[in-house]
């Protein structure tokens, strides 16, 4: 087991008399982009919380990159990577001063902070435009940006809430291929998403419904399972998933 | 730990002035309400509308409005013919004030009696009634002394007199009172309203979330989003200070370094009333809304604008609770009267400790809360 | 266009009914203000903490102290021998006054030489100082001259003719028999009081609606309102009504307090009142919704909306001190303040009995400038996203 997984065993947060998220286990080995899909109100937000170890679980255990939920969080926090697409950037800064931020706040020396600063501009492909308000960018380069923002340190565990969501389909295949590039070189991903088409991508999906998971596996073997055929959308397969949940 | 202190400083600052308009409300503000202040809060008597009707005119009346006109607080407006002529002029606040000089009033001066004058005040405005019921009684007085001193034909000698001393204003300039309220009404602004709304900011536009997920420890959170008001706060009382010397004469007789210690004292308590706020507001609004009901109160009761001393005994008790109080009079008597730490040492105390202990847990809430 | 600006209306309303603090500010804080200034703070200066020095220690000097200390006007703390300590005194505040009586004293008086009585006065509060010494001055002028009357009848008592006029006490004197209209006990509370219905929608209305549109320019819900049909004057309207609403709530409830509770009269006409308290109300909002127009940015706003509607109304408008105290610069600033108006006519209203003859011209002076700022509200909110 390398450090740059994530377990997690009967998971479970309650809020008093709500159970949000109840019993979720699963495993992501290494180098995978999984995904976790679910409609709003089904316990994700809390579940990437508990993960990102801000929020104590009530029961269960988990390990992200080899420390304790419930004991480690702040090893947790140094060696992962966290990007919302609205709340990552600070709309009133500048490309570079959003950078030399999330930079700071990293405690990069000045270096490192430097060069990393011309990995995320050339990735992003914001060279050139370091002086420009982040309010004045459109939702692709944001994106980038925040991505990049928010792997400045070389994290081993990414996490990404809802990172696509109102980003044009050429710029969300382009960001994709980034994670792709950063899973090829070994970083873990967890994608956070109640949009079919961010969640096609990753290796494996579990389905979150009122908590538990209800279904996982990978996109093929989940359209097989729910909807008959390898051809059928991950919509039918998440209807049907629900559906079955339902009667269950 | 300092770096990251750095970092958040360095953004908080980006922020507050990447719009050039703030520099009006964080150092232009200060100066505008100190000459507002300074300049237009006066109860100097002046230019009192007096209406006169002298029935008797002779040269013993004439005497009598010259002793008020000669003071130069007075000016005559209206000369009507009777007295009933004088109603309306006060109804329509014309005057403030109007003398009434009966046909007898020369005839039973001459004749050694008591010579009646009507005197009718518009009360609306209460302390200038006062001050001017005040000065009538003593030029009256005064006017009566003259009188006998006539009647007797006696040398004005050995007539007790008074001689005022006025210590610490000698002109009775309003300013040098409202300068030092000034100055504690604009760090409250600046350390408590707006830090508040800054931090309630981050939280409001979802950046705190992100900053949770990072390993920065909520000190240096903490730090980082108080310390550009703190600097800002002092930076006004200096400004603040200066202008008061330069423009209104408003001394410093005590000792500066004392006085900026205090105000660091001072802004523990604002900026950590402030952390408190943002702790219990979703929004900038509610933030700023919550400040200003705190702060109105603060302020009046705390004896800036208008003394403590005037006030009902329970109220007076309360005040003690108001750090306000405590600075107010700490930066009114340094300026002022040039005391220092051995008189103001029980004002002192109080808001140290006040301001740690304000200051330590609204931290340890603002920590819990990023939980 | 009514149908389009009751969603307005309502929903700023709920926004306001939703979020407890803006109804606090709005009600409770008038409140609090009321209770305040009716009950805690008064302007009225008695009892000023005195000391005497008596180095003189003369029947005379003694009879002097006695009657400092009899007046209602001072509270005569201590009585010392020498003027040591009274540094001390001053500084820590423990007296406003010493006066003090020189060694002397008596002897001068009866040897018809200059005899002064020192008083050393707190000047940092100029207010108390001005009327502690106007209080200090009336008592000794009339004791000097009850001095000069009580010399003259011993005189008379040795010659004639004359003499005996004066020894029967008759000397000439004015006697100012003095009376206070509209306000005969100078209740500093009558004078504060309706006052107050000003400063109390100034606080409202500046600072409410001075968040509102920068509000929705921040949080982005004014993309929203402009992607419909709405036009900027039913905006404009929608926004104010309910803070219009909250506005007479208020004047409602300072009137009642006053009035009630603290015994301000209410002499003149209510429909007159409220007539100019609405103009007055208009011109406030208006004003704090420019601001917000304007700024876009909270922040900015609310500070602004405090320089330009809160501080104006406490102080440039005759609130607690009066214009013509002011410097000729800043009189002449007062002709653009609303406040100044209003509190004219409101002190009117309630002490003097003041009706719609009494108070046309300012109340056509409020309308219109209500109506041009409304008006340029109405034109820089341009519904567009630059």
């Amino acid at each position: 087991m390398s450090a740059s997984n994530i377990v997690v065993k009967d998971l479970t947060k309650t809020f008093g008399a709500f159970t949000a998220v109840n019993r979720v286990s699963f495993e992501v080995p290494p180098g995978e982009i999984f995904g976790f899909l679910g409609p709003n109100g089904a316990g994700k937000s809390t579940t990437i919380r508990m993960l990102c170890g801000i929020l104590q679980p009530t029961s269960g255990e988990g390990r992200v990159g080899g420390y304790s939920l419930a004991t480690e969080s702040e090893e947790i926090k140094k060696i992962i990577g966290y990007m919302s697409q609205r709340f990552t950037l600070y709309n009133d800064l500048t490309v570079e001063e959003n950078i030399a931020f999330h930079g700071g706040i990293r405690r990069l020396a000045p270096a490192t902070l430097a060069e990393r600063k011309r990995w995320v501009l050339k990735m992003a492909g914001l060279v050139g435009r370091e002086k420009a308000l982040t309010r004045e960018l459109s939702g692709g380069w944001k994106q980038r940006l925040a991505l990049g923002c928010a792997i400045l340190h070389h994290p081993r565990i990414l996490f990404l809430d809802e990172p696509t969501a109102s980003v044009d389909p050429v710029s969300r295949r382009d960001f994709w291929d980034l994670i792709y590039e950063l899973a090829g070189e070994g970083t873990t991903t967890f994608v956070t998403s109640h949009y079919m088409d961010e969640v096609e991508r990753c290796h494996r999906i579990a389905i979150i419904y009122a908590g538990a998971i209800i279904a996982l596996g990978s996109p093929r073997e989940l359209k097989m399972r729910f909807a008959g055929s390898e051809s059928a959308s991950l919509e039918q397969v998440f209807v049907a998933a629900i559906k079955g949940a339902r009667t269950a | 730990m300092f770096g990251v202190v750095r970092t958040i400083l360095r953004k908080e600052f980006i922020q507050l002035l990447r719009d050039k308009r703030m520099i009006l409300p964080l150092f232009i503000a200060p100066v505008i309400q100190l000459i507002l202040f300074g300049f237009a809060v006066n109860i100097d008597i002046k230019d009192i509308t007096l209406a006169v009707v002298d029935q008797d005119r002779t040269a013993d009346s004439r005497a009598y409005i010259e002793a008020f006109v000669r003071s130069g607080y007075f000016e005559i407006t209206a000369r009507p013919a009777a007295e009933r002529d004088v109603d309306p002029l006060l109804a329509a606040g014309t005057v403030q004030a109007a003398f009434v000089l009966p046909v007898d009033f020369g005839r039973k001066i001459a004749g050694r009696e008591a010579a009646d004058v009507q005197v009718i005040l518009d009360g609306t405005d209460s302390n200038t009634a006062t001050i001017i019921q005040n000065y009538v009684e003593m030029v009256s007085a005064q006017f009566t002394t003259r009188l006998v001193v006539r009647a007797l034909g006696r040398t004005p000698g050995g007539i007790p007199s008074i001689e005022p001393r006025i210590w610490y204003n000698p002109e009775l300039k309003t300013a040098l009172w409202m300068v030092p309220g000034v100055i504690c009404m604009i760090l409250m602004v600046t350390t408590f309203v707006l830090t508040a709304m800054a931090i309630t900011r981050e939280r409001e536009m979802g950046t705190l979330e992100q900053l949770i997920v990072s390993p920065i420890r909520s000190y240096e959170l903490i730090l980082g989003k108080t310390l550009p008001f703190a600097m800002i706060g002092f930076l006004d009382v200096i400004l603040v200070m200066t202008f008061g010397r330069i423009v209104f004469g408003v001394p410093v007789r005590g000792s500066v370094a004392y006085l900026l210690a205090m105000a660091l004292a001072f802004i523990l308590t604002t900026l950590g009333l402030g952390l408190f706020i943002s702790t219990v507001s979703r929004t900038q609004s509610q933030a700023m809304m919550s400040a200003f009901s705190f702060m109105m109160p603060a302020i009046m009761l705390s004896g800036i604008f208008t003394p403590i001393d005037t006030m009902p005994k329970i109220v007076q008790a309360l005040t003690y609770l108001n750090p306000l109080r405590h600075f107010g009079k700490i930066v009114r008597e340094i300026l002022l009267k040039g005391n220092g730490p051995a008189e103001l040492w029980p004002d002192m105390v109080f808001l140290l400790a006040f301001g740690a202990a304000t200051f330590i847990l609204a931290s340890l809430r603002f920590h819990k809360r990023l939980e | 266009m009514i149908r389009r600006i009751t969603p307005i209306a309502r929903k700023e309303a709920l926004h306001i009914r939703r979020d407890p603090r803006s109804l606090f500010l709005a009600i409770g804080l008038p409140m609090f203000l009321v209770v305040l200034f009716g009950y805690a703070i008064t302007l009225d200066i008695t009892h000023v903490a005195i000391a005497v020095v008596d180095q003189d220690r003369t029947a005379l000097s003694r009879e002097f102290t006695a009657k400092l200390g009899a007046s209602a006007y001072f509270d005569l703390k201590l009585t010392l021998d020498t003027p040591a300590g009274v540094d001390r005194l001053l500084d820590e505040g423990r007296v406003k006054a010493v006066v003090v009586f020189p060694t002397g004293f008596a002897r001068d008086v009866a040897g018809r030489r200059d005899a002064s009585i020192q008083v050393l006065l707190d000047g940092s509060n100029n207010n108390t100082a001005l009327i502690a010494m106007g209080y200090i001055s009336r008592l000794f002028q009339k004791l000097a001259t009850d001095l000069l009357a009580a010399e003259a009848g011993r005189a008379g008592a040795g010659s004639a003719g004359g003499g005996a006029a004066i020894a029967a006490g008759h000397l000439p004197s004015v006697d100012p028999r003095i009376r206070v209209w509209y306000n005969p006990d100078l209740n500093s509370t009558d004078f504060i009081v309706p006052g107050l219905v000003a400063v109390v929608m100034m606080v409202m209305a500046g600072i409410l609606t001075s968040l509102s549109v920068a509000r929705e320019w921040e949080t982005g819900t004014m993309e929203q309102l402009i992607a419909g049909p709405v036009r900027a004057h039913e905006v404009v309207l929608g926004k104010l009504l309910p803070y219009f609403g909250l506005g007479l709530a208020q004047l409602a409830l300072v009137v009642l307090t006053g009035t009630l509770v603290f015994g301000v009269p209410l002499r003149g006409n209510l429909l007159c009142l409220l007539v100019a308290s609405s103009a007055f109300l208009l011109c406030g909002l208006g004003i704090g919704l420019l601001l917000s127009i304007i700024t876009r940015a909270q922040q900015l706003a609310f500070t602004l909306a405090i320089l330009l509607t809160l501080l104006p109304a406490f102080l440039l408008s005759g609130f607690m001190t009066p214009i013509s105290s002011m410097p000729r610069l800043i009189q002449a600033v007062t002709y653009v303040i609303p406040a100044r108006y209003f509190i004219a006519m409101v002190r009117g209203i309630f002490l003097k009995g003041y009706g719609f003859a009494d108070v046309w011209p300012e109340l056509l002076l409020l309308a219109g400038i209500a109506v041009v700022v409304l008006a340029a509200c109405i034109r820089r909110l341009r519904l567009r996203l630059d």
